[in-house]
């Protein structure tokens, strides 16, 4: 007797760099990879002097653009590789809330997974320090 | 032979149950605790707390994120948040070296590592022999001590790792 088939699945995940650090995100979100430009309103996720290109994603009907330092491209990974965000790390304060939409994991390293929506919108949110330091 | 079932209570709850056996003249509990270093300093954990302690994984840190919490992990194929107990108690920072590991918790359903500059090992030691925190201590992180004690080599202080996590949570997430 044949076991029963196991349902397996994938999707699509964008990947770019910050530093050193990769990121990820949904490439339903992004509506275009450019150039930085100054007529666009910018969200950051991390601070970068080698921010030459941007994500291209729209909230409202806005155009915003989220700086990176190098576009890695799309690729597929298994549902397996996903992870929700841990506690605490889930949870970031402020205007930052919901920001992290999980994690995927490569070669046993978390890689961020970011909404960009979230992020864009907080481009639009009222003013608010956002600690980024890891300054005590 | 008899199967032992050993199950996780709170510290406080096994101190203060220790103190009345004691009281009757009953054989008193032992505790046995996970001390580690940190910030030049002995602290200790309840064991049953304490699931694994492995070396320090590559971290990814989370922009935005409060400074202790100073990244997350992977281990076992699980993401963990990473704490930085030193930052969390206000004593400095931790300082990865070869020696730093992190202490994989489960409090209460969640799982978190926590960052220390070395571990120590194992201590057992009679419960009656932990002093409660000094009442309104100014010392830095006292509002996550359950008590202090001595054993051979040296003193140390005991977390209150429910206090810890909750506390870490609150200031992750502040209403």
């Amino acid at each position: 007797m044949n076991a029963p088939a196991v349902e397996l699945h994938e999707c699509d995940l964008f990947f770019f760099s910050i530093g050193a650090q990769r990121f990820a995100a949904d490439p339903l979100d992004i509506r275009r990879v450019d150039l930085l430009r100054d007529d666009l309103p910018s969200a950051e996720l991390l601070a970068s002097s080698q921010s030459r290109r941007a994500l291209v994603t729209a909230v409202d009907g806005l155009e915003i653009q989220v700086p990176v330092d190098e576009v890695k491209g799309v690729r597929r990974v298994p549902s397996e590789a996903l992870r929700k965000a841990p506690a605490f790390a889930a949870l970031l304060p402020g205007p930052r809330a919901g920001e992290l939409l999980g994690v995927v994991l490569e070669e046993g390293t978390p890689i961020l997974v970011i909404d960009l929506h979230v992020l864009a919108a907080r481009r639009n949110a009222p003013a608010e320090r956002v600690e980024t330091s890891k300054e005590g | 032979m008899t199967e032992e079932i050993r199950t996780a209570k709170p510290l406080r709850d096994l101190l203060s149950t220790a103190i009345e056996h004691d009281a009757d003249g009953l054989v008193e509990k032992e505790l046995e605790l996970f001390c580690v270093e940190m910030a030049g300093e002995r602290f200790a954990m309840e064991v049953a707390l304490v699931h694994e302690v492995v070396r320090l994984p590559p971290v990814t840190p989370v922009p935005g994120s409060p400074p202790f919490l100073l990244g997350v992990c992977a281990h076992r194929g699980e993401v963990l948040p990473i704490i930085d107990l030193a930052r969390l108690m206000g004593r400095g920072e931790a300082r990865t070296s070869a020696r730093s590991r992190i202490a994989v918790v489960r409090v209460e359903g969640v799982v978190v590592a926590l960052l220390t500059d070395a571990v120590e090992g194992l201590t057992r030691l009679r419960a009656s022999l932990i002093e409660p925190a000094p009442v309104g201590a100014t010392q830095r992180g006292a509002e996550f001590l359950a008590g202090v004690s001595t054993d051979p080599l040296g003193t140390f202080s005991v977390l209150d790792l429910r206090r810890l996590v909750q506390v870490a949570h609150g200031r992750a997430a502040p209403q």
